[in-house]
Order: structure tokens, then C-alpha cells, then sequence
């Protein structure tokens, strides 16, 4: 694959992506306010102009965000403290009488 | 360019406020859905204070929202992720070293206070390290063996 296709596939990636985090809003504003289907318009216009087009990393941070959040998907990371500290585990104190324990002592 | 940011900050702003003042409505909606003049007053009223006094009342509804959803989240990222990537363990009302849980590790450190103590080479807190562990009692022959390693386990929270 060339750079320039590259840069096609990571265009069409964040047109997607852009796709996606609007589709995102308007189904959260469309949820909240079900009751309403003028509201919903209005308020959603507002929202995916500000957060898709006007400022679509704060929008998109905010929706990622949100999945990260709420997925549970965090509840995972402590695992990966426990798999860090076993591949590099803290060095053992000196034993004593060793030249290493001696400098520790002097230090 | 800080006009530029300070703009953006405000376009923000307004964002944050009208998804607050959705998510309030939402929740006024289900709460009086049999009181439609309820709905309606309650509409006014939070619409008044997020628009009117909107960052206290923002800050209120975000650390709400944030502490209510993410809590049990953020209590699991730090007592069993970053504390014991730093190498810390909860032990009931306190903290607690990996160092201080692990006996080999922790024998090697007693060795090494002890020996800088009989020196007079100890700083306080490692002085305050050995008196914590019984250190000092099984210089002076105070404590057996078993009672020490109760006074350990005591200690890390294991008892």
C-alpha cells in the first residue's frame, strides 16, 4: 500500500469516525427527549454543529470517552498492574553481608 | 489566539449547559410524566438555573453524573490498579506497601534498617519503619518469633 492510499483509507476512516460520533449525538439528544420531536431537532442540530463540525475532537473525545467509560472495559485495567508487576518486579533488597547491602547501609 | 480559545471555551460552554439542561429535562419528564404543569414549571426552573447560573449549577450536575456513573469505576482503577502499580495495598483504614506485605522483602529491609540504626546512620522514618515492624523488641530480645510474625501479619493487614 502507497502513502497516498493510505491517506485515502485514513480519510474515509475519519469521515466514519465523524459519521458515527454525529449519528452518536443525535441518538443521545433523540433518547433524552423522546417526548418532544421539535426539542429533539433543535437541540440536536445544536449539539452535532457544535461538537461534529465546529469542534469534532472534543465531540469525538466525549463520546469515546462515554464507551470507555461506561463498557466496563476499565474494570480490566488492574489486571494489567498485576501482569506489569510480575514481567518487571521490583529488585529485592540486598542480602546482607553483600557489598550491594553495604553501599545501601553507607548511602 | 486566546480570543480564539476563549471563544471556544464559550461555544463549549454552551454545549455542556444544553446537554445538562437535556438531561435534566429528561429526568423531569419521567419523574412528572402524570403532572404535565409540574413538567413544565420544573422545565422553567432548571432552564433558569442552567442558563442563568450556569457553571455552579454545571460543575454540580457534572460531578454528580461523574461521581454517581464512574465511582465503583474509579475506586477499581485505584485500589486495584494504580495503587498497586505504585506499590501500594489498601489494608482496611490505610495504605500499605507491597514491600511491607511480602516477608522476604520485608526481612531484607528490617536487615538493612537494622544495620544502619546500630550505625546511627537511620533516618527517622526508617527508625519509625522498625518500631512499626517490632524491630526494635526483637533487638532487644523482647518478642519471640511466632509473636513477631503476628505483629507482621498485624500489621499488613492480614489479621
Amino acid at each position: 500500500m502507497s502513502f497516498g492510499e493510505l491517506g485515502i483509507w485514513l480519510e474515509i476512516a475519519k469521515w466514519l469516525v465523524l459519521f458515527f460520533v454525529g449519528w452518536w449525538w443525535y441518538n443521545w439528544v433523540r433518547e433524552k427527549l423522546a417526548f418532544s420531536p421539535l426539542l429533539t431537532l433543535v437541540v440536536a442540530g445544536l449539539v452535532v454543529y457544535y461538537l461534529v463540525i465546529e469542534h469534532p475532537i472534543v465531540g469525538s473525545i466525549g463520546v469515546f470517552g462515554w464507551i470507555l467509560m461506561t463498557s466496563g472495559i476499565l474494570f480490566m485495567l488492574p489486571s494489567f498492574s498485576l501482569v506489569w508487576n510480575t514481567l518487571f518486579p521490583r529488585p529485592m533488597p540486598p542480602r546482607p553481608g553483600t557489598p550491594a547491602f553495604e553501599e545501601l547501609v553507607n548511602r | 489566539m486566546a480570543l480564539e480559545l476563549l471563544e471556544t471555551l464559550g461555544e463549549l460552554g454552551f454545549v455542556i449547559q444544553l446537554l445538562v439542561f437535556t438531561y435534566c429535562l429528561f429526568w423531569l419528564y419521567l419523574t412528572f410524566r402524570d403532572l404535565p404543569l409540574m413538567f413544565g414549571i420544573s422545565s422553567v426552573a432548571v432552564g433558569f438555573l442552567v442558563f442563568i447560573h450556569g457553571v455552579s449549577v454545571t460543575v454540580l450536575v457534572a460531578a454528580f453524573v461523574f461521581l454517581v456513573l464512574f465511582g465503583m469505576q474509579i475506586q477499581q482503577m485505584l485500589w486495584f490498579g494504580l495503587f498497586p502499580l505504585l506499590g501500594y495495598h489498601v489494608a482496611g483504614d490505610h495504605l500499605i506497601s507491597s514491600d511491607e506485605m511480602d516477608q522476604t522483602r520485608l526481612q531484607s529491609t528490617m536487615a538493612l534498617y537494622n544495620e544502619r540504626a546500630e550505625r546511627g546512620l537511620a533516618s527517622a522514618d526508617e527508625m519509625q519503619f522498625l518500631e512499626r515492624h517490632g524491630a526494635m523488641n526483637q533487638m532487644s530480645g523482647g518478642q519471640n518469633q511466632a509473636a513477631q510474625n503476628m505483629q507482621m501479619m498485624r500489621n499488613a493487614g492480614l489479621q
